[in-house]
Formats: C-alpha cells, sequence, structure tokens
C-alpha cells in the first residue's frame, strides 16, 4: 500500500509542476528578497561560465608553449605605464596572460572543488545511510573513524598527505576526499536514525523490500537537503583548501596551475613591485569562494536551520 | 565521572597510538633522506655508511620498534638536518607559535564577541547585516593571500610594520617572548592579524546566533519591561548565556589556528614550529615531521579531551555514557 | 545609542593592537639577511653551504682562504711539504680558544680524528697519519701524493679537544667553542644567531662588535626588510628587485659574476630513453643535441628571466680555471637550423620528452625550466616538465634511470674543470669513484682517459693541457648543453665596505666601516 502511493507520487510530478512548485516556494520567496543570495548565485554562474566557455573568449591559452613567449614575461596590466591591451591584467614570469591563466586557473579549481566535494559526498553518503542504518560494529568502526579524524584539522590532514604522496591532482582529490567525507557521514548517519524510527521505513521494512533498496529509494531523498547544503559550502573550503595546499608547494603540478599556484606564483615577485601577478588571482579565489558561502549560507539557513 | 575520564584517556592514548603508527609508516615510503645528506659526488660506499649511521638500513619493523621505545621516553629521534632531538626543536618553537596562537585568539574574542553581541541583539539593523556579510567574506578569503597583501601594503608600500620575524625577545620563566617588548609586538601584529580573521568571522557568527536565539526568550522581555539598560541586558544576561558554547566551539577552532599558523609562519618567517614543519618537509626532515604531527596530535586530543570535560561540566544533560 | 559604543570599542582595540614605536640599530653592530638558517654550530657535521659559512666565524682551520680563495696561513703560521706524501705543519702560538684553553697539535690531531667518525669522514680519506711532534708542530702524512690536500684542511674546523671531551657533542652543537674572531652570544633557531666580536682574538678585531645573521627564506621579504632598515646586507637579491635597490639613495648593490654553471643534461648515450616513447632513443643523434642547443634562446632567458643577472655559457668552466678553452662561441638561437637538424635526424615533427629540474635550488630554476620547455615547442620537442623541490630532485636523478633531460647546476669552486668531469662525464660504473652522478650516461673512452690523466698529474700545467683536450671532446658531443653562468648578487647599506668572495661566504669579520 505504502509503497504504491510513492510510487504513484513520485512518477506523477513532473518537471514543469515541479518548477512551478519551487516558485511558489518559502525558499523562493526568501531567496528573491535576500540579495547576498542572488549575489552568490550570480558570482556563482559567472564562475561556470568562465570555467566552461571562458577559455574560448579569453587572448590565449597559457597551457600551450607555442603561443606564449618569454620575451613578454612581466607586462603590467593595460592600463598601467607600460601595459597593453592585449594583456589586460598583465603578464607573468613566463610571458602568459593573466587574465586568461585566471580563467583557465579557475576551471582547475573548480573541477578539484566540485570533484573532490562529489567523491566526499558519495562515499560519506553511503558510508553515513550504512553506518546509520544498520547500526553495531560497522556504526562504531565508521563513526571511530570519523571522530579520530574530526580531532584534526582538515587542512593539516590534508597537508599531511600531500606532503608524502606528492603534488598532483589524483593525489589532491584523494586527500580532499579523505578529509571530506567525514561530515557527511555524520550528518546522514544522524538524519538517517530518525529516518528510519518513522513509521513508513518499518511499513517498507515489514512487506520485505530488501535493505539497499529502502536505503536509496527511500532514506536517501530523505537526508538529500542537509547533504546539499553541506555540499555547497564544501566546494568553497575545497577551493581555498587546494589553494593554501597550492600555495605552500604540497598542491596542484605547475604545469596546470590552479588560482592557488597563480597566487604562489605571483608571490614571489610581489613584493618587488610585481603585483598583478598575484593579486588578481588571489581576488578571484576570494570572490568565488565569497559566491559560494554567499548562496551556501542562504541555503544553510532556509534548508536546515538545525545546522546553523 | 571518573570512571567517563578514564574511558576518555584510554582513547587518547589509542588516538595517539594510531596517529603515530600511520606517520611512522607512511614517512617510510617517502624519499630516501640520505641522498639529502651525503655531497654531490659521494660515492656508494659513503652513502651506505650515512644510511647505517642513521639506522636506515634496519628493516622497517624494526626501525618501529626502535622509534617506539624511544616514544616512550619522550625520544622522537634526531632531526636529520639539525642533529639534534626532533621534539626538542618542537617544543624550543612552541612558545613563538602559542604566542602567536594566543595573540590572534585575544583578537578574535576582542572583536568578535562585541560584534556578534551587536549583530545579534539588532538582526535587522543595516550594520548588523554588513558585519555579516563581511564575516561571511572573512570566511571567504585566502588565508595565504591576505598576509601577502598585508606585507605588501604595510611593510613593503607603507613601511610601517615589519616583514617578517620576531622581533626583540625577552626570556620569562624560560618562556621567549616578544610580546612584551615594543619591537616585538609590532613583529606579532600583522601575523596575528592574518591568523584571526577566519576564527573572528567564525565566532563572531557563533555569537550572534546564539544571541538571536537568546534574544527571543522570555528573560530578556522580561528584563526589557523592567527598563533594564540595553547594555546590562546584552553583557549580563544574554551573553552570559551564549558563551558558554561559544567557549567549547572555540577550543576546536584553537585546533584550527595552529593548522594554520603554519601558513602564516611561513609567510612571516615566524619562526614557530609550523615553519619548522614546512622547512621539514621541505627538507625531508622525517624525524621532525614525525614529531610535529606527534606533539601536534597530542595537543589536540588533550584539547578535545578538555572541550568534552568542559562541555559536560557545564550542562549536565550531557550523557556521559 | 548603545549599540554605537560596541562599534567604536572594536574600532578602539584594534587601533591599540596596531600602534608601535621604529627602533633604530646602532653602528657597532650589524645585521644580515639570510637565506637560511645554520643546521647546527658544531663544524663536524655534515657539509652545508650556510652552515659552513657561519661556524667560519667561531671556528678556523690550519688554513684559510682569502676571499680570491688564495690560501693563506691561518692557524698554522706555516708548512713545509718534506715529500709528497708528508706535510709539516707549524702552529701559531699563543692562539686561545674562547674559554681560555691555549691551541695546541693535541687539538689539532684531535678535531682531525673527530671528522673521521662523523658523516663527512671523506674529507680527511686522504689522511693516513697525524703526528704530534710538539705542543705547536704537527705532521700530517697522506697515503698517497695529494696535491690539495691544503685546500681540504681548509673545511676541518679546529675544535678544543678539553672542552668538546668534557661536555659532549650535544651540549657543543649549541654552545661552540672556537679560536674564529666573533664568539656566539645567542642562537635562536630559524629567527636570528648573534655573534661578539673577540676581544682577544690573534688577527685583526672585527670592526662590528655584534654582528646578528637573520635567516629570511623568502627571497622578497629579504628585499623589504633592507629596504625597511630591519637588516644591513642580504644575500641573494630577488632580479626583480635589483633596480629598487639600485635607486634607493642609502642601498648599494653588488654583482659578481658566480661559478655556478646552469646546464642541461643529455642521455645521449643509451639506445632506449626513460621518458622518450620511441623504439630508438633519439638523443643519441649528435643532430639532435644541436637542435636543443640551436633551440634554445639563452639571450631571451637572460634578460626575461633572470633580469639580466646572468651570463651566457659557452663551455663548462670560466676561464679562470683549469680546463677552459679559448675561443669557443655559443651557438647562436636559430630556431630554423634546429628544426632543419631535427628533419635530417628523421624527426620533422620532433617528439615528446620529460625535462626534470629543481624548483628551488638555483636561482629561478623553475621559471628557467619553463622558458626552456616553451622554447623547444616552438622547434617541435615537447618538454614534459618534471619539477621537484631539492630534497627530492637529487634522489630522483641520482641513479640517472629515470631521466632523459635534466637541468642542474655545478659550481666548480676548486678550480678546475676537473672535479665536474670526474662526478658528471666519466663513465657509469666503469672506474671506482667516479662518474656516480653521470645521468646523462655519457661515455667517451678517449675523454675518460683525459680526466683520468688529469687528475694522476701534481702538475697544473699538464692537468689544464688534459682538461683542455677533455674539454674539446665533451663539447663536440654535447656531453652537456651549457646554459648560463648565474650572477651572485647581494646588497647593502651604504656605510658598509664589503668584497665579496669567490666561495660567497658573508663574513662578518671582513666587513669594514666606510669613512
Amino acid at each position: 500500500m505504502t509503497k504504491l502511493k510513492i510510487g504513484v507520487l513520485s512518477a506523477s510530478v513532473n518537471a514543469e509542476n515541479k518548477w512551478s512548485q519551487f516558485l511558489q516556494s518559502e525558499f523562493y520567496f526568501n531567496y528573491k528578497r535576500n540579495i547576498a543570495a542572488i549575489a552568490g548565485t550570480i558570482l556563482i554562474i559567472l564562475f561556470l561560465l568562465m570555467a566552461t566557455v571562458g577559455p574560448l573568449l579569453v587572448p590565449q591559452n597559457p597551457y600551450n608553449l607555442q603561443e606564449i613567449s618569454i620575451l613578454d614575461a612581466y607586462k603590467p596590466p593595460a592600463w598601467a605605464e607600460d601595459g597593453e591591451l592585449r594583456y589586460l591584467l598583465g603578464t607573468d614570469s613566463q610571458g602568459r596572460d593573466i587574465l586568461s591563466s585566471i580563467v583557465y586557473g579557475t576551471r582547475v579549481s573548480l573541477f578539484i572543488g566540485i570533484t573532490g566535494m562529489l567523491f566526499s559526498c558519495i562515499i560519506g553518503t553511503v558510508l553515513g545511510l550504512v553506518a546509520g542504518f544498520f547500526g553495531g560494529k560497522i556504526d562504531s568502526l565508521i563513526m571511530r573513524i570519523a571522530d579520530i579524524q574530526l580531532s584534526f584539522p582538515a587542512t593539516l590532514i590534508a597537508l599531511f598527505i600531500m606532503s608524502i604522496s606528492g603534488r598532483g591532482i589524483v593525489n589532491l582529490l584523494i586527500a580532499l576526499t579523505l578529509v571530506g567525507w567525514v561530515i557527511y557521514a555524520r550528518t546522514v548517519r544522524g538524519a538517517t536514525l530518525a529516518e528510519k524510527k518513522k513509521e513508513y521505513i518499518e511499513a517498507v521494512k515489514v512487506i520485505g523490500l530488501p535493505n539497499y533498496k529502502i536505503l536509496f529509494k527511500h532514506i536517501l531523498p530523505n537526508v538529500f537537503t542537509s547533504t546539499i547544503v553541506i555540499a555547497t559550502i564544501q566546494v568553497g573550503s575545497f577551493v581555498l583548501t587546494e589553494a593554501t595546499l597550492s600555495f605552500l608547494g604540497v598542491g596542484v603540478p605547475v604545469t596546470r596551475p590552479s588560482l592557488g599556484l597563480l597566487v604562489k606564483n605571483g608571490y614571489d615577485v610581489l613584493f618587488s613591485g610585481l603585483w598583478w601577478a598575484s593579486t588578481f588571482p588571489g581576488l578571484f579565489i576570494m570572490l568565488l569562494v565569497f559566491g559560494i558561502n554567499m548562496l551556501g549560507d542562504f541555503m544553510r539557513d532556509e534548508l536546515n536551520p538545525r545546522l546553523k | 565521572m571518573i570512571k567517563y575520564i578514564f574511558k576518555r584517556f584510554y582513547h587518547m592514548i589509542l588516538v595517539l597510538f594510531i596517529v603515530s603508527i600511520i606517520v611512522f609508516f607512511v614517512m617510510s615510503f617517502t624519499g630516501d633522506p640520505v641522498l639529502m645528506l651525503v655531497p654531490l659526488d659521494a660515492t656508494q660506499a659513503q652513502i651506505d655508511a650515512a644510511r647505517i649511521e642513521l639506522g636506515l638500513d634496519q628493516p622497517l619493523l624494526v626501525q618501529y620498534g626502535i622509534f617506539l621505545k624511544n616514544l616512550l621516553r619522550g625520544d622522537l629521534g634526531n632531526s636529520y638536518a639539525f642533529k639534534q632531538s626532533a621534539i626538542k626543536l618542537i617544543i624550543e618553537r612552541m612558545p613563538a607559535t602559542f604566542e602567536l596562537v594566543v595573540f590572534s585568539i585575544i583578537i578574535s574574542i576582542f572583536l568578535a564577541i562585541p560584534l556578534g553581541v551587536y549583530a545579534g541583539a539588532y538582526p535587522k539593523k543595516r550594520s548588523s547585516k554588513t558585519i555579516m556579510l563581511a564575516s561571511l567574506l572573512g570566511i571567504s578569503l585566502p588565508n595565504f593571500w591576505v598576509g601577502m597583501m598585508l606585507i605588501f601594503i604595510f611593510a613593503v608600500q607603507l613601511q610601517v610594520m615589519p616583514s617578517f620575524g620576531r622581533g626583540d625577545i625577552i626570556e620569562i620563566v624560560g618562556l621567549r617572548l616578544s610580546i612584551l617588548t615594543k619591537d616585538g609586538l609590532k613583529h606579532l601584529i600583522l601575523p596575528a592579524v592574518m591568523l584571526s580573521i577566519q576564527s573572528m568571522a567564525v565566532l563572531l557568527r557563533l555569537t550572534r546566533a546564539g544571541m538571536m536565539e537568546v534574544m527571543k526568550q522570555d528573560f530578556i522581555k522580561f528584563a526589557r519591561a523592567k527598563g533594564a539598560l540595553t547594555r546590562t541586558i546584552l553583557f549580563k544576561h544574554a551573553l552570559k548565556n551564549v558563551l558558554i558554547p561559544v567557549i567549547t566551539v572555540f577550543g576546536i577552532q584553537i585546533g584550527k589556528i595552529i593548522a594554520f599558523a603554519t601558513v602564516t609562519e611561513t609567510i612571516f618567517a615566524w619562526p614557530g614550529m609550523g615553519k619548522l614543519l614546512i622547512d621539514s618537509i621541505n627538507r625531508s626532515d622525517r624525524p621532525v615531521i614525525v614529531a610535529y604531527l606527534l606533539v601536534v596530535s597530542f595537543i589536540f586530543v588533550c584539547l578535545n579531551f578538555f572541550v568534552d570535560l568542559m562541555y559536560t561540566f557545564i550542562d549536565p544533560r550531557i550523557d556521559l555514557r | 545609542m548603545r549599540s554605537k559604543y560596541l562599534l567604536v570599542f572594536s574600532l578602539v582595540s584594534l587601533l591599540i593592537l596596531s600602534t608601535g614605536l621604529i627602533c633604530k640599530a646602532a653602528q657597532e653592530e650589524i645585521v644580515i639577511g639570510l637565506g637560511s638558517d645554520a643546521l647546527y654550530l658544531d663544524p663536524h657535521q655534515q657539509n652545508e653551504t650556510t652552515t659552513n659559512m657561519l661556524v667560519s666565524h667561531i671556528f678556523e682551520s690550519l688554513v684559510e682562504a682569502t676571499a680570491d680563495l688564495e690560501i693563506v696561513p691561518a692557524l698554522a703560521e706555516r708548512w713545509i711539504r718534506y715529500s709528497d706524501t708528508d706535510w709539516i705543519f707549524h702552529l701559531r702560538k699563543g692562539v686561545k680558544f674562547h674559554n681560555g684553553n691555549d691551541l695546541t697539535a693535541e687539538d689539532v690531531k684531535f678535531s682531525i680524528e673527530r671528522v673521521r667518525t662523523t658523516i663527512i669522514a671523506n674529507m680527511v680519506a686522504p689522511i693516513a697519519q697525524v703526528n704530534i711532534i710538539d705542543d705547536y708542530t704537527i705532521e700530517i702524512i697522506t697515503a698517497e701524493p695529494y696535491a690539495v690536500l691544503l685546500r681540504d684542511l681548509r673545511g676541518i674546523k679546529i675544535v678544543d679537544k678539553d672542552y668538546v671531551s668534557a661536555v659532549g657533542d650535544e651540549y657543543f652543537n649549541l654552545n661552540p667553542i672556537g679560536t674564529g674572531p666573533y664568539k656566539l652570544q645567542e642562537w635562536i633557531k630559524a629567527d636570528h644567531i648573534t655573534f661578539v666580536a673577540n676581544q682577544d682574538y690573534w688577527g685583526k678585531i672585527p670592526e662590528f662588535k655584534q654582528a646578528t645573521f637573520k635567516p629570511i627564506t623568502n627571497v622578497a621579504t629579504r628585499t623589504a626588510a633592507l629596504l625597511s632598515g630591519d637588516v644591513d646586507f642580504i644575500v641573494n637579491v630577488p632580479v626583480r628587485d635589483t633596480i629598487r635597490i639600485e635607486r634607493s639613495p642609502n642601498l648599494e648593490l653588488i654583482r659578481k659574476p658566480s661559478l655556478r654553471l646552469i646546464y642541461l643534461h643529455v642521455d645521449g648515450w643509451r639506445d632506449r630513453s626513460p621518458t622518450i616513447d620511441l623504439p630508438v632513443n633519439p638523443l643519441q643523434d649528435l643532430r639532435v643535441r644541436q637542435a636543443i642547443y640551436y633551440g634554445i634562446n639563452i639571450d631571451a632567458i637572460v634578460k626575461s628571466v633572470m633580469n639580466g643577472h646572468a651570463y651566457p655559457a659557452e663551455q663548462y668552466v670560466q676561464s679562470t680555471h683549469l680546463g677552459y678553452l679559448d675561443g669557443i662561441e655559443r651557438y647562436p638561437y636559430n630556431p630554423e637550423k634546429a628544426r632543419e637538424l631535427l628533419k635530417e635526424a628523421g624527426y620533422p615533427d620532433g617528439f615528446t620528452v620529460t625535462l626534470d629540474s629543481p624548483n628551488d635550488r638555483y636561482v629561478n630554476d623553475a621559471l628557467v625550466a619553463q622558458a626552456i620547455a616553451s622554447q623547444l615547442a616552438k622547434i617541435g620537442i615537447k618538454i614534459e616538465l618534471n619539477l621537484m623541490p631539492k630534497s627530492l630532485f637529487f634522489d630522483y636523478v641520482r641513479p640517472g634511470d629515470k631521466s632523459s633531460l635534466v637541468m642542474s647546476g655545478w659550481s666548480a669552486t676548486s678550480g678546475g674543470a676537473g672535479r665536474m668531469y670526474e662526478v658528471f662525464l666519466i663513465t657509469r660504473d666503469k672506474y671506482e669513484g667516479y662518474g656516480g652522478s653521470n645521468r646523462g650516461h655519457y661515455s667517451n673512452s678517449e675523454f675518460d682517459r683525459m680526466v683520468l690523466k688529469a687528475s694522476s698529474t701534481a702538475s697544473i700545467e699538464e692537468r689544464d693541457e688534459y682538461l683542455q683536450e677533455a674539454t674539446k671532446i665533451a663539447l663536440n658531443d654535447l656531453a652537456l648543453i651549457p646554459l648560463y653562468y648565474q650572477e651572485d648578487l647581494l646588497a647593502k647599506k651604504d656605510f658598509i665596505d664589503y668584497t665579496p668572495r669567490v666561495d660567497n661566504y658573508i663574513l662578518a669579520h671582513e666587513m669594514r666601516r666606510n669613512k
């Protein structure tokens, strides 16, 4: 009976309906009136555009060694004395256009932030579901590991992992996943425990639905909102963590600089007065993370007041 | 209660033991430290001799056995680079880091609590909203970039602040402190500001959230109705109720500050243990990295222990299990 | 109303925190900004440049070297070489350690024997015997004729036997006692090391009563510290800062050609090369090596990456050194010719190869490697960069099994090309103790013969001849592709008078006050 009802419900809700429902929701009502959340969304969209179609618009592919010439090294921004219009934000040590590098770097930063988040989210959610649903030894093992890990700051764990595994995008993703899964596991476990006690789960259990189906079809959708809030904010924090690691020299490889590595590259000449090479990439990190946090903050307040 | 403390204590030791195993074995798979030490034109015989001298010719398990035995004596091996006890090196650098950490905490408390109280008490005001947005920006700032910019503006361009190091130091009961000299204090300001931004933002938001909860409660309304001064209401009645969770969460924040001190110390050439860690990573100075991680783990585990105790102490509703 | 006070309170507390006063250094003192700190102050630990330099303020050797590396008497007043292997040293009388003990032959013997037990034991390996003749006379016998004994003795600092035996190694490491012009006053690791002038010094008492060395690891911070007056002297000025320093009224930039050559190792003597995915090793073909040489625009690198602070190199040592050949010129930058050579060799579309380079060892090393990659891309050779911190780099390239192209540096401090050839270019695994770092697997028996002949002769002229012959062979084979010599950059305040040393040591007792 219950199974049937749920099935019918989910089938009947088509996309259009959902959208109009969304537009009438309280969430959307509050969203429209929250300037920070809107600004955050705009920033995120701009950055996503930059990472996807940006490379088609910028004057240079900074990874293509044929295109860059060292003779153009350290050109100041266009408005400064000696600046050139084709290098709007100036160039770096190899004659790479800073604006183009930022566009390509945003791509790397966002890729790492989002992929790292996805891995953490999937692994953490699965472990949290398993721990919460089955309880017992599995639960205490997973939660004990989570406890131990939470007593150490994530940046420090990631720094340690990177310093022994060496720089590289794969290593970074591994490090970020290893520090990122815990928060999902904890939240999802809590939500699962709460959900498990509810009547409808008891009901589907009675009708003999296999465990995995209960987990993924019935419990997972209910822990989805808290997960999505965490995920949004985590992308921002991963972008920052990656930038910090790259700055310390244990992040992405030099041939594919992220925004953080661009800052580090420019750092070497910042105090010599060549300020543009590090100032602009840093500003872009700040804007990106700020945008994510503005939206994430709003979402947390709206969707999950418990997490405040 | 006693039983709980013992249980927590056992847990602490277990965590440290696990950390020591992970750290030691993982470190063993990294670059060969011997080749760093011998001259470029060393022969194989010299390389072998150096390896034996450092005890690196033994099997891994034996090396860990020796390491663990020494660990119990508080000896984590000698730094390859400094030829001195690694743990002594860390302890030597500790005051510098703690000074920085404590000063940052003071800055964040002094700014975050009043601002948080204000923003929580008058959440609708434009200034409160600005404060909240600024705190969000504070969380979004790349820490290292802020440090660079601070140096660039205040030390390089304006030349009003020193750009690196600790400045004059005086020794008080065996602790070398720079905070007590004018020159030292001046050196401390920029790094401490950089380090405090994140925790300031977190603390501010926490205080505000707590204040908003408390302000809704009856006793505040009651005090208001009685005509008590706003200041009295905010700081005497409301803040007192907010402070407890704030302090406990702040314990965890200290751990984060210690971790981020590695970045700050690297940028400001602050001679603390965080910079020692980064330098040692660059030098493949394994014993120092191991010692740092164990010492810091110890600090964190103790910190968590006390936060937990405090929490249970303050709020008797918490189940001791 | 009240709420405003809260804001004001917050702002005031920020202001209070940000006040401070400026302090001025007295003229008797000098503060020097270095790139790194000493690792220890026991002079017989490992061989590390900054440490060696700093302990040279506290300790002395039997002989020392002038700024031009000429060997001069120090703790030994004079010496006589009785035979090829037998040397007698007469110690300077009346020299006292900082604790008041007299320097005697016992201390010298003790110091040499002490080095034998350390990681730098190879420094005393040629010494077979040390005999004390009387308190102030000591005999050193080498196992074989050893022409450069004096150069080696320069590196063996003399310590006080009684003191070291009494306090033990660990205490000695932190509380060193020597005979040098400065005594240690205080060492706060990673912050500063302060020396005070030794008023009982046997030689000229240093002009600056106090010398403080501060490690400022970040290059740019170092300049900032000099500009803001925190320090009086800095080493390794970043190449981008030189103009600012030259423009500053009270500062002076010292430029000095360095002995350090930056060059490329080419894996051209094996059938397959580890990072080139081709059935044959293209680098084996001389034309390909020549193409690489032609394809590198060293002038652009010197100008843009080094900001003019480097000198293109056309061979492996400078004209002051043994083995230097007259009349050699660099291949001019010629990408067309490079492409042509590649086509002739059968690689019209080039190939892909990895370049290994450190990123924290030489001035702007990572930037130079990137520039080379970008230049070679333009002739069709695609470079994958493998940049590593020095802690991993030397480990990675030493066996030579993983590398095809390696960028590295060598500083020919011993006055000839000999040592460099012995280490880098003699056929690997053929002669005991030679070719250990031959990362390109270069092998030319005629070259080997010349270098070995040069090593075994005592005559400077003959040695020069053999080494010149070797240089000629290696250059014809392009065993290494020379890039440039670095320029050493120092900066100081006007009140200091200082002549830079060839070995790059910064010695406070060699600084004078400008009148």
